[in-house]
């Protein structure tokens, strides 16, 4: 399916059709019902005027039991438009958030996450207003504006046009301010959001503000920004006040018109009293759809904008294509074949002509400057990045023929910015599928304990956004202890074993390495103690393999791997 | 109530003349709603009905400049309200954000900043809302029904009691609803704030999701949230629709009321047609501000508690209190003697600490994460009151120190660098005027300046968390701070994020520059910085174990060399 706002009206407002159709004739009786009403009432008017009092009753039953027929039609036709768009609102919420977690580290280094949250939620309400508020706007008031036109061009046609100018002169007057209006509210929108993005930042960076003592200053510039918010306010108060009664003083224009045309013509005998109140009614109601109908122009007009947004999201091609047939993931350490393997990110060449073999079971260890393509590499391994066909090869398949899903259940990337969720401790590492005793097991072999008893609630403790900050070195013992929950027949550590002493994490190498299922390992540090054990080093650099051997070979060769290891050691001894 | 004045006055006093308009506006806007009804009586029974043009002319002409000043007074009323509303919130808004900022580092230790951001933003918002949509409108409102009710009992008191006897059922039926109304309300926000947490912090971690290969899991967590988030949406459409149809059927059952008073025998020959379409126009006229007044209740009832919020905010004083003696102009000697303290609601995390910082001399505090070191540099730098025992900066107690002048002569590199989204050069000098030959020489010694020069200068923009920056260009930055302003005490609290060699190259040289011809306090995790120290105080457990030189600690085999042979950087310690 394309998309385009078509294909979106295609794939989830069709399916509501019979909602919409059942809701037009529910509007049609509305508007009917509307109108009719006055002249009703008109008529039982004339009746007591002309004496005829049974006229006037029976005029009032009349419109009495219409007003009970109002009662069902008005709420069956809103009922009918709008939930449609609630439904509506929440199925493409529901796909949306499901093409999100299909997509890669490109499409969210695109979109940031603040940025897919506001199209999850304002753009998918604006295009909730296109299938409820703007479908029931558009058809009732074509539907209002016709049948008002006709009861009173057939009350009286002069009056009924020369009161046509005033309404569709502030209708159209009404119209070009509301395109005004979008301008200045998306100009406070973004004032606000400047605003509150200041605030944040000096009440997250108030520590360093009072130490400084730059309160003051901080202060100042932030009341600069809300002077700024303040006159967006302003200017679009002003289009906001004078617009909105427009059509309000047209009908009042034309009460006048009416009376002025209408009383003459009474006298003239050309129409009854009823007719002229019948008009000063058929007015007022007129005005009605027609404001309506300008905050239907608005929310089509932003919701052009938001459609685009939602598209965007919810077509996202994602960057892995997965084969229809995939291979099974191994069920033991598989043995990782490397060859050749490059990858551009962007415009920069990251991996260039990488060959590496790690037997099943093995260790591998990778170290190399910042920006060297380290974790790219790891990355890779897990198809966070897609490699180049036949260029990384598990148990001789190519990896990108491996089912994904199966693959990401059996391989585990400790990554270096570890991320929590808000959720406890526990859930946090043991994702929901383990025993507090494992967890708080894992939490020993981490070096977590003493971080736990610190805690107010121990493993129960609330972590990330929601709950209490973690300093950095937490944080990576907790994403250790996530990785090492589960089996795993590839193991990558990148760059977090910084997070623990140099005794634990030569504990942890060890046990690695003992384990009888013991997985195949990538460990990436610049802590060389941690890649002592390592079955084979890789020194990287700009992307390129520049060194490999095992630890002892590495130390003893010139390169950027002894220097710092003698800068590692050397001050320590 | 007194109290909510006190919190408002301040703020709402200098725009008293826009509010004094608008007080003056509303009661005219009223009358003149109130008039036309009146005029429209008069025009159709005498004018039309009667024949008599003259008066029909007059009437009409009157009803006609009644709709234009009555635009001209409604249009004015609520344009000076939003300008008022305006600058009242912009002021309480910096208010609001100065006096935040003023409270101590216990408040923010306790605070949540979304909290203290919905403060500022929503909260102070809804007091806007309050000025324009609720407070004063309020009282026109009130005008306008007793107006209106006071003209129709004035024209015809029988006919007015049969239409009152719509009004008291109607007045309970709208309330019913809106009470369901605002329960469901409450339900959607709560369930979409939900929704959206969940959403946001998971499309945050999405790599997470993905390695883990939860997508299933919670591509379901997030449906049962939306499930409950799109059954209550479809309840306020219920509500919704059943509110309008109600007033809608209500003005017709009016009308059909009215209608049977014409009929009547008893009061037949009371009602005229412009008694009843007068009626008719006032009914409608009145049925607006009826609607809107409950409306108005639940938007004060809101208002209130924005304000019992920042009630309790502004009325919060948790700060360090100031002292009144001046430093020296250069700062010597830092002597700390059996040091005690605890943080508000914990043990105490300090018991007894003393030792000094002699003129010039570079001391580093070695222990592990919890044994109390950064918890010295945040007393001495004043962030916390309250220390028992005795800390005295040249001879001087540091409680009677002004805030002022300590902040003059201590400089400060916190272990999270927090960099604002402001420009480099803000970021930089904090506000102070330094002049920028000083900043530039202050990043060459940091060896940031080619950083700021990649940034394109002073002026370039630092984005919200120093984004366009890495981990290591940030703490030189930090550095540079420092450097600028040149204390002659500086406190630095080492970073632990793992940086490239190169980096950490520069900043092993950045921190020499900034400890040379100063006293240091170093709250140390680099091994390097360590051995360059003159003095190194090992703690544990709030207290001092041992102090000493770097080979003097070595040779006594104790904590400190434990520390060093386990680690060969710090980085975990």
């Amino acid at each position: 399916m394309t998309g385009t706002f078509a294909g979106l009206v295609r794939r989830y407002g069709v399916p509501f059709l019979p909602w919409y159709l059942v809701g037009m004739v529910a509007i049609v009786a509305t508007n009917w019902l509307s109108v009719e009403i006055p002249l009703v009432v008109a008529g039982g008017i004339d009746g007591l005027q002309a004496g005829d009092r049974g006229a006037a009753w029976t005029a009032a039953w009349e419109v009495g039991a219409m007003g009970a027929f109002v009662l069902v039609v008005r709420t069956a036709s809103r009922l009918l438009f709008f939930t449609p768009g609630r439904l509506v609102e929440a199925r493409v919420q529901h796909d949306m958030f499901a093409s999100l977690l299909r997509q890669g580290p490109s499409f969210f280094a695109r979109l940031p996450a603040g940025d897919l949250s506001s199209r999850m939620t304002s753009d998918v309400q604006n295009v909730r207003l296109l299938f409820g508020f703007a479908a029931l706007g558009v058809v009732n008031t074509v539907i209002a504006v016709l049948l008002t036109s006709i009861q009173m061009i057939r009350v009286s046609p002069v009056i009924a046009l020369t009161a046509g100018i005033p309404l569709v002169l502030a209708f159209l007057g009404t119209s070009v301010a509301a395109g005004r209006l979008r301008t200045l509210t998306r100009e406070v929108q973004v004032q606000l959001s400047l605003l509150s993005d200041r605030a944040l930042a000096s009440f997250q960076g108030s520590a360093t503000l009072r130490a400084f003592g730059a309160e003051d200053a901080v202060a100042e510039r932030f009341e600069t920004h809300n002077q700024d918010a303040s006159h967006a306010m302003i200017r679009r108060a002003t289009n906001r006040t004078w617009v909105g009664p427009l059509l309000a003083l047209a009908a009042g224009i034309d009460v006048y018109l009416a009376l002025r045309l209408g009383g003459p013509a009474v006298v003239r005998g050309e129409m009854s009293v009823g007719d002229v109140v019948a008009f000063t009614s058929l007015v007022g109601y007129l005005a009605g759809p027609l404001r309506a109908f300008t905050f239907t122009l608005l929310v089509v007009r932003m919701g052009q904008g938001s459609v685009d947004r939602v598209l965007e999201v919810l077509y996202a091609v994602p960057e892995r294509t997965d084969l229809p047939d995939p291979r099974p993931a191994p069920v033991s350490a598989p043995a990782l074949r490397v060859r050749g393997l490059g990858l551009s990110l962007g415009e920069s060449r990251v991996l260039d002509g990488i060959d590496v073999d790690v037997p099943a079971g093995a260790v591998l260890g990778v170290f190399g400057p910042t920006g060297s393509g380290k974790t790219t590499l790891v990355r890779t391994l897990l198809r966070l990045h897609d490699p180049p066909e036949g260029t990384i090869l598990v148990d001789g398949v190519d990896l990108r023929d491996i089912d994904l899903l199966a693959w990401r259940r059996v391989a585990t990337l400790v990554p270096q910015r570890a991320f929590l969720f808000s959720q406890s401790l526990l859930d946090n590492i043991g994702l929901g599928d383990l025993s507090e005793a494992d967890v708080l097991a894992l939490c020993e072999r981490t070096q977590l304990g003493p971080d736990l008893n610190a805690l107010p609630e121990g493993l129960h403790t609330v972590v990330g956004e929601a709950g209490l900050t973690l300093s950095g070195g937490q944080r990576q013992r907790v994403a250790l202890a996530r990785g090492l929950a589960r089996p795993s027949v590839l193991l990558v550590l990148d760059d977090v074993l910084s997070a623990v002493d140099a005794t634990t994490e030569a504990a942890l190498v060890a046990e690695l390495s003992r384990s009888p299922t013991r997985p195949t390992t990538v460990i990436v540090s610049n802590r060389l103690s941690a890649l002592e054990h390592a079955d084979v080093v890789i020194v990287l650099e700009q992307g390129r393999c520049v060194d490999r051997g095992t630890h002892a070979e590495l130390v003893a060769r010139e390169g950027p791997y002894r220097l710092a290891w003698l800068a590692q050691t050397g001050a320590a001894a | 109530m007194r109290r909510a004045f006190d919190l408002m006055w301040p703020s709402v006093r200098p725009d008293l003349a826009w509010y004094a308009v608008a007080l003056v506006a509303a009661p005219l806007s009223a009358g003149l709603t109130v008039v036309q009804p009146w005029l429209l009586r008069r025009a159709l029974d005498e004018g039309v009905d009667g024949g008599d043009l003259d008066l029909l002319v007059w009437a009409s002409t009157g009803y006609l400049v009644g709709a234009v000043l009555s635009f001209v007074f409604e249009g004015g009323y609520n344009w000076v309200t939003a300008i008022g509303a305006s600058r009242t919130v912009a002021r309480l808004r910096s208010r609001v954000f100065r006096h935040a900022l003023s409270l101590g580092a216990s408040f923010f230790d306790r605070e949540p900043t979304g909290r203290l951001l919905s403060r500022v933003t929503s909260d102070v918002d809804a007091l806007a809302e309050t000025i324009t949509a609720g407070a004063v409108t309020l009282v026109l409102d009130l005008l306008l029904i007793a107006g209106l009710a006071g003209l129709l009992v004035w024209m015809d008191p029988w006919l007015s009691l049969v239409l009152l006897t719509v009004a008291p059922p109607l007045a309970v039926v709208l309330e019913l609803i809106r009470r369901r109304m605002r329960v469901v309300f409450v339900a959607v926000r709560t369930h979409l704030a939900d929704l959206l947490a969940y959403a946001a912090e998971r499309i945050t971690g999405v790599e997470v999701v993905q390695l883990y290969a939860a997508e299933e899991a919670t591509l379901r967590a997030f449906d049962q949230r939306l499930a409950r988030y799109r059954e209550a949406t479809v309840w306020t459409n219920v509500w919704d629709a059943l509110m309008f149809a109600v007033v809608d059927a209500t003005t017709a059952i009016t009308m059909a009321m009215m209608l049977a008073y014409g009929a009547s025998e008893r009061f037949g020959d009371v009602a005229t047609v412009g008694l009843l379409a007068a009626f008719v126009d006032g009914v409608g006229k009145l049925f607006g501000p009826i609607r809107e007044l409950s409306n108005k209740v639940s938007v004060l009832q809101r208002a209130a508690a924005a304000v019992d919020k920042l009630g309790d905010l502004l009325h919060n004083q948790e700060r360090v209190s100031d002292g009144t003696r001046d430093l020296p102009e250069t700062v010597g000697e830092v002597v700390l003697d059996g040091v005690t303290f605890g943080y508000l609601d914990g043990a105490d995390v300090l018991q007894g600490v003393s030792f000094a910082i002699r003129p010039g001399e570079v001391v580093a505090l070695v222990g592990r994460t919890g044994s109390g070191k950064s918890t010295v540099g945040k007393l001495l730098l004043r962030a916390y009151g309250g220390y028992r025992g005795s800390l005295k900066v040249d001879g001087i107690e540091l409680s009677d120190v002004r805030h002022a002048s300590l902040r003059r002569r201590i400089g400060v590199v916190q272990q999270d660098v927090v960099l604002f989204p402001d420009t480099v050069r803000f970021n930089l000098a904090m506000g102070e005027p330094i002049p920028d030959e000083r900043l530039w020489e202050a990043l060459r010694r940091a060896q940031a300046d080619d950083v700021v020069r990649r940034l394109g200068g002073l002026d370039a923009r630092v984005e919200h968390g120093g984004r366009n920056l890495s981990v290591g260009e940030g703490q030189l930055l930090a550095f540079a701070r420092v450097l600028c302003r040149d204390t002659p005490l500086v406190v630095l609290d080492e970073a632990t994020a793992s940086v490239d060699s190169l980096t950490e190259q520069r900043i092993q040289d950045a921190t020499r520059e900034l400890l040379r011809d100063r006293t240091v306090l170093v709250v140390a995790h680099r091994l390097s910085t360590v051995m360059d120290a003159d003095r190194i105080v090992v703690m544990e457990a709030g207290r001092v174990l041992e102090q000493g030189r770097h080979d003097e600690l070595l040779a006594r085999g104790g904590r400190y060399a434990d520390l060093v042979h386990a680690s060969a950087s710090l980085g975990a310690a």
